[in-house]
């Protein structure tokens, strides 16, 4: 089944009286369970795709699916009527349960420690986080090994370990899709390698979507389908069957 | 590089500049107004004095104009000076009437000056003229006519200039008076005060022994003869009396001295069966008669008066007489004497100095045409009375033994009508002896002008929350600049540049901007000072009661001004710096260190959020008990006003500390909610919050306590004591108009029963009330029994009275609170110096204050103690009223006492324009205190966005996270306006305790005037913060 499936998409930014047209009519289909990682050049439009992804940004023309439910055009986003409102919210919850994002500079919120920041996206819907998100916030610590750093303030964190925090808040909501913007760029090898491995444990384990930009060769070889982009366009680098695929 | 940092920061440079100018501005102007009420109030001293540099005043009595001929009064002019008033419209305008003989004015014709000329419908009109009548004989004495006033009918011919001295006036003021001036001669004849003046004028400083010199006591009417001595105002002096007295003796062959004293009894009788009386008979007490000397109850009978009473000597006769002892409340007294000699009329009639001349009385045809205020039944006078009347006019018909009779007859102004003695008396009479003094009012002007009301310190601190705001305006966009250019200071320092020099560059970067917007500071602190002299004189003419003030440039004060205001700058700015560079690096104190679960965790601190240690907690509650305590305290004893300001100050520091620690101790629980990430974000800029906190709470507290602290007059009650009505009489009122006979006799029967009269004894000095900017040393004194002040919250049975009946013999006055502290800068238990009667200079204790009120001003002093100072000063001049139909008797009285110049207002009027002058400086304050407001208001708003820049990337996650747009907002909106509504309360909340004292005082309207005002801060606050966070959400780059 197609998680994520994107026809056409053209995104343009403007500059002054200069236009950049970043994607051009680019077109992907990820299935559900996949590890896809996309490499580029700086400014080939990794991030941008990784934000239309994340519905974040819109893109100027083509068709996103996510589960096969297209994503509100931006007339609806801005709220404008009484049913955008109602999109704004849909979209909020799309992102919320079904995305979780892990950026390269982590995007930890200093005022908070290791903890507040991993229950953090589960306030977005309701005032306090529950006794079942608590627990799996502490299997999730678990998991990544960094359990005895939950009252930590995040600013006294390792890259690697903010790193992994920043895995953890994305997947608090349990989202099938985990989008990650060059996650090892900071990071030295050894400790690009353990998150890696981290991204390929999530993926099997926890039967997360996972798609990763990296300009890094090295680390799109841990996914099992690699694009290349450019001049706005996607390129198969390489496929290779899972024992999920095969299953 | 300096010139491009500064250009490309342009944009916090501005509100810097701003800042600056503000502040500068604030401080010069606020000088600059100091020096100018001052330098005004100088002029005026210039402009009501002239030339003049000594005054000589004879009191209530008068000087003969002969005086002026003397060589020392060369430069000097003689003024017949008197109280008047005239009508406008249907309003009695109370005027000063100046006799001279300065302008060429001739009988008939008046000049006005300024203020007068603008309140008359049109000059060379006619002017009817009401004067007080003042002949010869005190008013204030039983013999004198019943005419009360009189009229002169005058032509104003124009205005006299202020620099030809149209404004004269000896109070000291800054009032202009209301002035009239005529020809001297016509008001002498007008008043029969011919020859006479009561005012010297010189260019001269003449000394005390300068004058004594020339004086002489011809020059006040004072005769001495080898053999006698008389006085115009037929009373002589006690003064005289007993300086002349004590070193002769009164009797006897060898050198003597007697005195007489001649009197219009009610009748003599015989006591036998046979009923014989005189009528209203002349009667002279004496001590000796032609070397007979009258002891005790002794009487000498012409032989006129014997034939009439079939009286022999050795016989008894009884003689009755008026007495007096206050408000003329006559009562009668009646004794017994024995004929000692009966001797013929004719060596009465010889001797001059047996008879007196009563206005009135004396200067009359019959007797039946005596115009006295004696109630004299003329039904009681024969033809035998009229027959001796028109023979022997005031010839006494009894001579009484003066030791008999000296104490029933003397009054406030003699003790006789004449002196007899058998060669002049080696002994000299001074001006003093004959209330004749000097005065030199130019140095007591200036000091009351320059140590009156402090404008610079008064406008300083009204300004101070503009001057504190500006602070924050150009400290917030300073701390937002270094913040973002704090990769450049760490630049800096990677490339080797010291943290001194870092500082010296920024510092130099941005004093140069200071330094050059600080001379606009200047320029608009004259456009400021300008602006509020205008205002003052016009909006606000109700703080001052003046005609306005003129602006007065000192370089010096521009320069302090400037100085001052650029120290202040320099000061925050290097403050700024020395945070910023120096808490640009990292700093090991910032560094905790705990060890968990075998390892060490190393915690930092955030945003300076303070220690661990419980001592902020403890001494919050601490405060807030003593807070509570305080007020309680306040509240069931002490009453003190500051105390209630305090306790406010200290319920905005007790919320300032409980938010400190609530924003330092909050608990990391398993459960995350929405709550607890609002106060971490909060904690997150608890500087910046704080900072917000105590700006706004002390800007609202002061605004708030200000503004409902206005007075409200539904609450008059006690200011006016119940009495409806002030009254104020340029005609001193003899009776006591509770007195139905009284109110019978002046046509008042009419007035409802329960009319009630408070008479007040008044002597005037200087205005101390708050409508004079002038410091006051002598306030005009009130006299009044003391229980009747009770309903005007002067106890005398309180405290300030006990202190009172510790001063052992000395004189004790009471002072409204506000005059004492602002007009007086005196406190209880200090002494005043006053003048009495005789010239004397006599000690006064404060003993006490009382609420301001209706007598706000006037000292209040026991009636007693009042006449032992004045005792000439008899008639009732203010009056208070209260009725059951209070309008009808205000009408009546003024109908009734026409002739008396009454000046008849509803306390309520007079209480409101006394808290006109509180209220003006209440509506400056809130003006500029609300101006300081929203400067405040405005740099928090800079806050606000510092903090929503800082959280740009916050936003963006909250975004990728899935929170909505409206909950980003609504936790944004939390975390920017909790705090400063916490403010906003706290500030409210610690004024509503500053102002417990009067919460009864502040009416409904001003309590919803605040809440309205209230409820505009909040929502001025929710929806500046509200469009920040929507341009921080729609633009998070």
């Amino acid at each position: 089944m197609m998680i994520i499936e994107l026809e056409n998409i053209t995104k343009r930014f403007a500059d002054g009286q200069r236009s950049l047209t970043v994607l051009d009519g680019l077109t992907l289909q990820v299935e559900e369970g996949d590890f896809v990682a996309v490499t580029g050049e700086s400014g080939a439009g990794k991030t941008t795709l990784l934000n239309i992804l994340g519905t974040l940004i819109e893109p100027d023309e083509g068709r996103y699916l996510i589960k096969d439910e297209p994503c509100p055009d931006s007339s609806l986003l801005r709220g404008e009527t009484e049913g955008g409102r109602e999109w704004t919210e849909r979209l909020c919850r799309l992102r919320n349960k079904e995305i979780g994002f892990v950026y390269q500079d982590h995007r930890l919120l200093p005022q908070f420690t290791v903890w507040q920041n991993i229950l953090l996206p589960t306030l977005a819907t309701k005032t306090a986080s529950t006794e079942e998100e608590q627990q799996r916030a502490r299997d999730l610590l678990d998991f990544m090994g960094i359990l005895p750093l939950k009252e930590s303030p995040v600013t006294q964190l390792s890259g690697g370990e903010q790193t992994r925090v920043a895995i953890c808040r994305a997947l608090i909501n349990q989202p099938s899709i985990l989008l990650a913007d060059e996650p090892t760029g900071q990071l030295d090898a050894a400790n690009a390698q353990t998150v890696v491995s981290l991204f390929q444990q999530v993926n099997t384990q926890l039967h997360t979507t996972v798609i990763m930009v990296t300009h890094s060769a090295e680390v799109a070889k841990a996914a099992r389908k690699t694009y290349r982009l450019e001049n706005g366009k996607l390129s198969t680098l390489n496929s290779k069957l899972s024992l999920h695929d095969i299953t | 590089m300096t010139s491009h940092s500064q250009k490309y920061y342009r944009r916090f440079y501005r509100l810097v500049v701003l800042a600056v100018i503000l502040m500068i501005a604030v401080l010069t102007g606020s000088l600059l107004l100091g020096d100018s009420v001052r330098g005004t109030l100088v002029q005026r001293v210039g402009e009501r004095l002239g030339k003049t540099e000594t005054v000589i005043t004879s009191g209530t009595g008068f000087m003969d104009e002969a005086l002026l001929d003397q060589p020392l009064l060369n430069h000097a002019r003689g003024y017949l000076l008197m109280n008047g008033y005239v009508s406008v419209g249907e309003k009695l305008l109370p005027v000063y009437v100046w006799g001279t003989d300065a302008d060429t004015l001739q009988a008939g014709e008046a000049l006005v000056n300024e203020p007068l000329g603008s309140k008359l419908s049109s000059l060379n009109s006619q002017l009817i003229l009401h004067l007080p009548s003042h002949n010869m004989v005190p008013s204030g004495s039983l013999f004198v006519t019943k005419s009360y006033a009189t009229q002169m009918r005058l032509h104003v011919v124009g205005v006299k200039s202020v620099e030809d001295g149209g404004n004269m006036l000896l109070r000291n003021e800054q009032t202009l008076p209301l002035n009239v001036f005529v020809n001297r001669r016509h008001l002498a004849e007008t008043m029969e005060l011919e020859g006479k003046i009561n005012l010297v004028l010189s260019d001269d400083m003449i000394s005390d022994g300068q004058f004594a010199a020339v004086w002489n006591p011809e020059l006040s009417g004072i005769h001495i003869t080898d053999s006698s001595l008389t006085y115009d105002r037929v009373f002589l002096p006690h003064t005289v009396v007993d300086k002349l007295t004590p070193p002769y003796p009164s009797r006897g062959k060898g050198k003597y001295v007697q005195t007489y004293f001649a009197y219009l009894v009610n009748e003599i009788s015989t006591l036998n069966s046979q009923l014989s009386t005189i009528n209203y008979p002349f009667v002279t007490a004496v001590s000796e008669w032609q070397g007979e000397p009258l002891d005790g109850q002794e009487m000498i009978l012409s032989d006129y008066a014997a034939k009439r009473l079939h009286v022999l000597e050795g016989d008894s006769v009884s003689m009755s007489y008026f007495i007096t002892e206050n408000l003329k409340n006559l009562d009668t007294r009646e004794q017994t004497f024995v004929v000692k000699r009966i001797v013929p009329l004719a060596s009465f009639r010889n001797d001059s100095l047996l008879v007196a001349d009563f206005p009135g009385l004396t200067h009359v045809e019959k007797c039946t045409d005596w115009d006295s205020d004696l109630p004299i039944d003329m039904n009681r006078i024969e033809k035998e009375d009229e027959d001796y009347w028109y023979a022997y006019r005031q010839t006494p018909k009894a001579l009484v033994s003066y030791e008999a009779v000296a104490g029933d007859w003397s009054n406030a102004f003699g003790c006789a009508t004449a002196m007899r003695f058998t060669s002049r008396p080696d002994v000299s009479l001074l001006p003093g002896d004959a209330e004749v003094q000097l005065v030199h009012p130019r140095a007591q002007g200036l000091q009351g002008a320059t140590g009156g009301v402090d404008f610079a310190g008064l406008f300083l601190s009204l300004g101070f929350f503009i001057i504190l705001s500006s602070v924050l305006l150009m400290k917030n966009p300073l701390v937002e600049m270094f913040n973002l250019r704090s990769g450049e200071l760490q630049l800096y320092r990677q490339l080797g540049f010291g943290d001194r020099r870092i500082k010296r560059m920024l510092f130099r970067e941005v004093f140069g901007i200071i330094f050059l917007a600080s001379p606009l500071g200047v320029i608009a602190g004259l456009v400021y000072s300008g602006l509020t002299l205008w205002l003052l004189g016009n909006v606000w003419s109700g703080a001052t009661h003046t005609e306005g003030f003129s602006l007065h440039i000192r370089p010096l004060t521009l320069l302090a001004g400037w100085l001052v205001g650029l120290l202040v700058c320099t000061f925050v700015l290097w403050r700024v710096i020395r945070l910023r560079v120096n808490g640009s690096g990292f700093k090991m104190s910032d560094v905790r260190c705990k060890m968990e679960d075998g390892r060490a965790h190393l915690r930092f601190g955030v945003n300076g959020s303070g220690s661990g240690s419980k001592l902020p907690l403890y001494s919050s509650f601490f405060i807030f008990l003593l807070t509570l305590g305080l007020i309680v305290f306040n509240f069931v004893s002490l009453h003190s006003i500051a105390l209630f300001v305090i306790c406010g100050l200290l319920w905005i520091l007790t919320w300032g500390l409980f938010l400190r620690n609530s924003l330092q101790k909050i608990q990391n629980t398993p459960l995350f909610s929405r709550h607890l990430l609002t106060r971490l974000s909060i904690r997150a800029f608890s500087r910046q919050h704080l900072l917000a906190y105590w700006t706004l709470a002390l800007g609202v507290f002061a605004v708030f306590a200000v503004g409902l602290n206005r007075p409200d007059f539904s609450h008059a009650d006690q200011a006016s004591g119940g009495y409806q009505y002030y009254v104020d009489s340029r005609v001193p009122i003899h009776y006591n108009l509770n007195n139905p006979e009284v109110r019978k006799k002046l046509s008042l029967q009419s007035l409802p029963d329960s009319t009630v009269f408070l008479s007040f004894l008044r002597h005037t000095q200087d205005e101390a009330s708050c409508l004079n900017l002038n410091q006051v040393s002598t306030p005009t004194v009130l006299g009044v029994d003391l229980k009747e002040m009770a309903s005007f919250g002067l106890n005398s049975q309180q405290s300030p009275l006990s202190l009172g009946e510790g001063l052992g013999e000395r004189l004790s006055i009471y002072i409204d609170e506000e005059a004492l502290l602002w007009s007086l800068k005196k406190s209880v238990g200090d002494t005043l110096f006053y003048q009495n009667d005789r010239g004397e200079t006599v000690p006064v204790v404060i003993a006490g204050t009382y609420p301001t009120g209706i007598s706000h001003g006037n000292a209040i002093m026991p009636v007693e103690d009042f006449l032992q100072l004045w005792p000439k000063e008899v008639g009732m001049e203010v009056l208070l009223m209260k009725s059951s139909r209070p309008d009808e008797a205000a009408e009546l009285l003024s109908i009734a006492m026409s002739e008396y110049g009454l000046t008849i207002q509803t306390t309520e009027e007079r209480i409101r324009m006394f808290f006109e002058v509180t209220e003006t400086y209440l509506i400056i304050f809130l003006t500029l205190g609300g101006l300081g407001l929203l400067l405040g208001i405005f740099s928090l708003m800079i806050i606000v966005r510092k903090n929503l820049t800082a959280q740009a990337d916050t936003i963006r996650q909250y975004h990728a996270m899935g929170f909505s747009g409206r909950l980003i907002r609504q936790l944004m909106l939390r975390e920017n306006l909790l705090v400063p509504l916490y403010a906003v309360l706290a500030g409210a909340t610690g004024s509503v305790i500053s102002i417990s004292a009067n919460v009864r005082g502040a009416g409904l309207n001003t309590l919803l005037l605040a809440l309205v005002v209230l409820a505009a801060i909040c929502l001025l606050l929710y929806y500046g913060i509200k469009i920040m966070i929507n341009q921080s959400i729609n633009n998070p780059e």
